[in-house]
């Protein structure tokens, strides 16, 4: 009896993570991935909903899959929230649905040196099949190709300085969506 | 009414039973993070989830294309032969000659646009090992009170494991130097790695 109110207890937790597609549409419009990342700016914070092919799930735990909208210069990264977990691996080469709030990741010259501090500490968190991290998040931020993280911080800081003579913004922003639900269609 | 004094062999009595109760209820879970842990730990040499098979062939069509002369009933066309065309998810151009399409279930077509050479990476999802995977992986809230639960049985299992023997086979004899032997292993691997 134990064993069984327990175990009807954890699947009704579990059954949060998933809603209809006609459920997820009355909340919001839905946005495509281009348009999200064209407003990206004035959003953040805010509740949106994206639909896009998920071209590539972290194979380090599921919690992050990728949305691409019109080519692979448009891709948004999606995490997933503790009501999610992680993402299911059908969510590979299908549309999905999004709901979620669209975050704001800002790259600095501090958040380097962070970076830099971990990695010769040796407790920079790894993340991808090798040293040079995720292909596809690499590309979801337009980075230049690169085979170590160094190499990574470098082009960082070079992208920064750019920015910083061009727009007088001595930072990189990146969008991300902590999704609360998602759909596959 | 004589109180009963609580012996070693009372002791040994209750944590034989924890012990076998708990570990036939947690044997499935035991099971499931076992397999999934040896496939996550090879992870980059053996995708975990998929089998992944790459075929090549020639794509249907007249070649050399644009990206002009693409539409979705000619990409759908070229799914036929291989039977994805109910698998259609999107298609796109990585590079101006070349032609990407995602299938449902994670396959993908790539073709040359100037050749019609084409590859087919066709995935199959590995049955029951990749849901053991998803479930290692913590799927939400509820798997986590539950892994939670299963975490401090494991716990509860060892403790009562090492005290049900007495004697030479007990901790105090052949168990004790198989305990500490066991525990040496990870010591030196924090200590020298």
């Amino acid at each position: 009896m134990f064993i069984l109110t327990l175990s009807c207890l954890l699947i009704s937790c579990n059954q949060k993570q998933k809603s209809t597609p006609s459920e997820t549409a009355k909340i919001s419009k839905t946005m495509q991935v281009d348009d999200l990342l064209n407003n990206a700016e004035g959003l953040v914070g805010e509740t949106v909903v994206v639909d896009g092919v998920c071209t590539h799930i972290c194979r380090h735990g599921g919690k992050k899959i990728f949305l691409m909208g019109s080519d692979d210069t448009q891709i948004i990264r999606v995490e997933a929230s503790d009501n999610i977990g992680s993402f299911s691996q059908e969510t590979v080469n299908s549309i999905v649905e999004v709901k979620g709030i669209l975050m704001e990741q800002r790259i600095d010259e501090a958040y380097l040196v962070d970076w830099e501090t971990r990695l010769a500490a040796g407790t920079a968190e790894e993340h991808g099949d090798g040293e040079e991290g995720c292909a596809t998040e690499q590309k979801a931020q337009n980075e230049q190709p690169a085979n170590t993280e160094q190499e990574r911080i470098a082009n960082f800081r070079e992208r920064i300085a750019e920015r910083n003579e061009k727009e007088g913004k001595n930072f990189l922003s990146f969008y991300f969506i902590e999704a609360e639900e998602y759909t596959i269609q | 009414m004589t109180k009963k004094r609580l012996t070693g062999a009372h002791w040994r009595k209750w944590f034989r039973v924890i012990h076998r109760d708990l570990s036939f209820f947690f044997s499935g879970v035991i099971i499931i993070y076992a397999v999934s842990g040896i496939m996550l730990n090879h992870r980059d040499s053996i995708d975990p989830n998929y089998t992944v098979k790459r075929h090549s062939l020639q794509a249907e069509g007249t070649f050399p294309m644009t990206q002009e002369d693409i539409s979705q009933a000619m990409v759908m066309e070229m799914l036929k032969p291989i039977h994805e065309e109910k698998n259609y998810t999107k298609h796109y151009f990585p590079a101006n000659d070349k032609l990407k399409v995602f299938l449902k279930g994670g396959s993908s077509l790539e073709v040359d646009m100037q050749s019609g050479k084409a590859v087919y990476e066709a995935l199959k999802m590995r049955p029951i090992i990749s849901q053991f995977n998803w479930l290692h992986y913590n799927p939400g809230k509820g798997w986590t009170v539950f892994s939670d639960i299963f975490a401090v049985s494991l716990i509860i299992i060892t403790l009562t494991g090492i005290f049900i023997n007495k004697g030479k086979k007990g901790v105090l004899g052949r168990g004790g130097i198989e305990l500490l032997a066991g525990i040496i292993i990870p010591i030196l691997f924090i200590l020298l790695l």
